[in-house]
């Protein structure tokens, strides 16, 4: 939550759920960004992120995994945020993958970024 | 793990205590590696982004400060991440040797380790590393539950008919031999109560010598009695359940040990 009201305050629109079916319910292939913590309680990010990229090859240009450990497994192709971060860590992880410029962290409209887990 | 030819139910029994051995520990810093990330990981990074959020409203010189304890707070938390662990899937029997003898030899038993593999021609399995490893380690610990060597070599030589091991330690040249039993120490008078492990345990048992110092220095202020003797003869039972050929240096308190393990397609059956 506190990730993404740091979102919210840097002009993204942002969705959250908890689980991989909540997240899937968000449509998250809609989003601008999708970001993934590796651990959903007793699931996997790394499952969802592969449901995704069935759907959709390319969708690991805009996800974002959060991973407290780095023996972690999580997918090569993908941007790694690992915790603990900085709020401007996050921002301009996600503002790099949506093609913004860190400074660029006014709001902004029609955007809809989401954080699916 | 055993001279050529002598494969049996136990040695394989052995190999099976040296593979749970690792196993235990893979077991083990995964466990810690959760609990990091579910707890301190997770908590850590709340607390970073609240004081974002706080630094917002402050002026600009205070917001500053600020941002410069987050990054310091990160920066810091960071080098807490464990390590990968040497078994990850995907990892080369030698990547997972390296890790292996890296992260749980080096800097843990001794201080600096040299390590030479030819093993690419004929691969170990993950059975035959976590032996290798296990097999490394023990012999170490038992040569010295205390302190670490100043130097070790680890030498691994793989073939179809078996995997040559072999390793050298010595001490630097001012230091300890090995600890031995007969060591006396100039302990604090809380540490003259016997050790865990008796005479032979992680710690310098009571004596007269380390009554008579007992308000003179602290427990690792060990002082050696020249003995090669003792610390050998308890790495030797472990040696040679190991099926360890051992040789030391009495002078210098270094020593080598030679252990081969034949490849399961080699032995008799």
């Amino acid at each position: 939550m506190l990730a993404a009201r740091v979102l919210s305050d840097g002009g993204w629109s942002v969705a959250t759920a908890g689980d991989i079916s909540g997240a899937l319910a968000l449509r998250p292939l809609e989003f601008d960004v999708v970001i993934i913590d590796t651990r959903l309680g007793p699931e996997r990010g790394t499952e969802l992120f592969e449901q995704l990229r069935a759907q959709d090859p390319l969708v690991s240009r805009r996800c974002l995994v959060l991973t407290g450990a780095v023996a972690d497994p999580r997918p090569d192709d993908v941007a790694v945020l690992l915790k603990p971060f900085r709020a401007d860590d996050l921002l301009d992880a996600v503002n790099g993958l949506a093609g913004r410029r860190p400074t660029e962290n006014g709001p902004r409209d029609g955007v809809r970024p989401g954080r699916a887990g | 793990m055993s001279r050529p030819g002598t494969a049996g139910p136990q040695q394989a029994a052995a190999e099976r205590l040296l593979f749970l051995m690792i196993a235990l520990q893979e077991r083990e810093n995964r466990a810690l590696t959760d609990a990091l990330h579910d707890g301190p990981m997770q908590d850590i990074t709340g607390i970073l982004l609240s004081l974002a959020s706080l630094r917002r409203g402050l002026p600009e010189d205070t917001a500053e400060r600020i941002a410069q304890i987050e990054t310091r707070l990160r920066d810091t938390t960071a080098t807490l991440h464990r390590p990968p662990p040497p078994f990850r899937p995907g990892n080369t029997p030698r990547q997972m040797l390296e890790l292996g003898l890296t992260q749980r030899v080096e800097g843990v038993l001794v201080e600096r380790l040299y390590i030479s593999l030819d093993i690419d021609s004929s691969p170990p399995v993950l059975g035959e590393v976590a032996v290798l490893l296990a097999t490394v380690q023990l012999l170490l610990q038992e040569s010295d539950p205390i302190h670490q060597a100043a130097r070790a070599l680890v030498a691994i030589r793989s073939s179809p008919e078996g995997i040559d091991l072999a390793l050298r330690v010595a001490y630097a040249a001012a230091a300890t031999q090995p600890y031995a039993p007969d060591l006396t120490a100039r302990a604090s008078s809380t540490s003259a109560t016997p050790a865990p492990g008796g005479a032979d345990g992680p710690g310098p048992g009571p004596g007269p010598a380390s009554d008579a110092a007992a308000d003179e220095g602290t427990p690792e202020d060990i002082v050696p009695r020249v003995s090669a003797a003792s610390w050998l003869e308890r790495l030797r039972p472990v040696a040679e359940l190991l099926g360890a050929q051992l040789r030391a240096d009495s002078a210098t308190g270094a020593w080598s040990a030679m252990v081969r393990l034949p490849r399961r397609s080699a032995r008799p059956r």
